[in-house]
């Protein structure tokens, strides 16, 4: 059944599960949509696989920042001290050191997984941190991004590419001329009314 | 290794409001070796299954949480 009333404003933000969904030319790429497609347990891994499957068949360009693989580094690290821990807080057990030979077996699987399997059928360019890191803190201070979203941010930017692939409805404070972001749909509506408050 | 870019007060603004010429990403993007599309698909399957693992973090916050 329709629902009535008027459909709400795009606002820039686009679902990349959505049917007829299009990839675009060229896009860069945050941690969060690695992760979940590399992880087969987290909630959005089905549709963060099918979206970077999307980019290898299309040949869509996809820039990302070196951050995105430290960080995916940080959270394959994390799932490890999560397996032994379940209930604790990470940060109470992060130097617990009988998590170390999962997390380098993880950590290897990781490695393998997005060198060979993400990074090998698609077309890529990674983005060095030096060479956004100047524009960080006026993007913080303009937009209110934590230091890392920052450089994700800056990457964009710097690239003049204006399609972002992320499940942060936080990016939602980029203005929408400068940043098109496409995200689950699942994210879309909070992503949109993030971005009606930002602007 | 890119080349570094200039120092920042040497550079001018550009139209955009950029303090900085764009990254010149097009020049040093990776083709995929692997021609056939069905290929490059089955290969980011694989992929995401590889690793194993029964625990779930929040991506975004990199289970900091």
């Amino acid at each position: 059944m329709a629902v009535p009333g008027r459909r709400p404003l795009p606002r820039g933000v686009f679902a990349f599960d959505a049917p007829g969904w299009e990839p675009p030319e060229a896009v860069v790429l945050d941690t969060n949509v690695v992760a979940e497609a590399l992880l087969p347990n987290q909630p959005e891994h089905i549709v963060c696989r099918a979206v970077l499957r999307r980019f290898a068949t299309a040949g869509t360009a996809v820039v990302f920042n070196r951050l995105l693989e430290i960080e995916l580094w940080e959270a394959v690290f994390n799932l490890a001290l999560r397996e032994r821990h379940p209930r604790k807080n990470i940060r109470h057990v992060r130097y617990d050191n009988r998590v170390r030979p999962r997390a380098a077996r993880l950590l290897r699987q990781a490695q393998q997984a997005w060198q060979d399997g993400v990074l090998a059928p698609l077309a890529w360019s990674r983005i060095e941190m030096n060479e956004v890191a100047e524009d960080v803190p006026k993007l913080m201070q303009d937009y209110g991004l934590q230091s890392y979203d920052a450089v994700h941010a800056a990457t964009l930017l710097d690239s003049e590419i204006t399609d972002f692939i992320t499940r942060d409805a936080g990016f939602a404070a980029l203005p929408p001329t400068a940043a098109t972001l496409h995200t689950t749909h699942a994210r879309v509506a909070g992503t949109r009314a993030r971005r009606r408050r930002s602007s | 290794m890119p080349a570094k870019r200039q120092p920042a007060s040497q550079r001018s603004i550009s139209p955009n409001g950029n303090a900085q010429p764009p990254i010149d990403w097009r020049s040093r993007i990776h083709k995929p070796t692997e021609t056939d599309p069905k290929k490059r698909a089955e290969s980011v399957e694989r992929a995401a299954t590889r690793i194993k693992t029964t625990a779930r973090i929040d991506t975004i916050t990199l289970g900091r949480e």
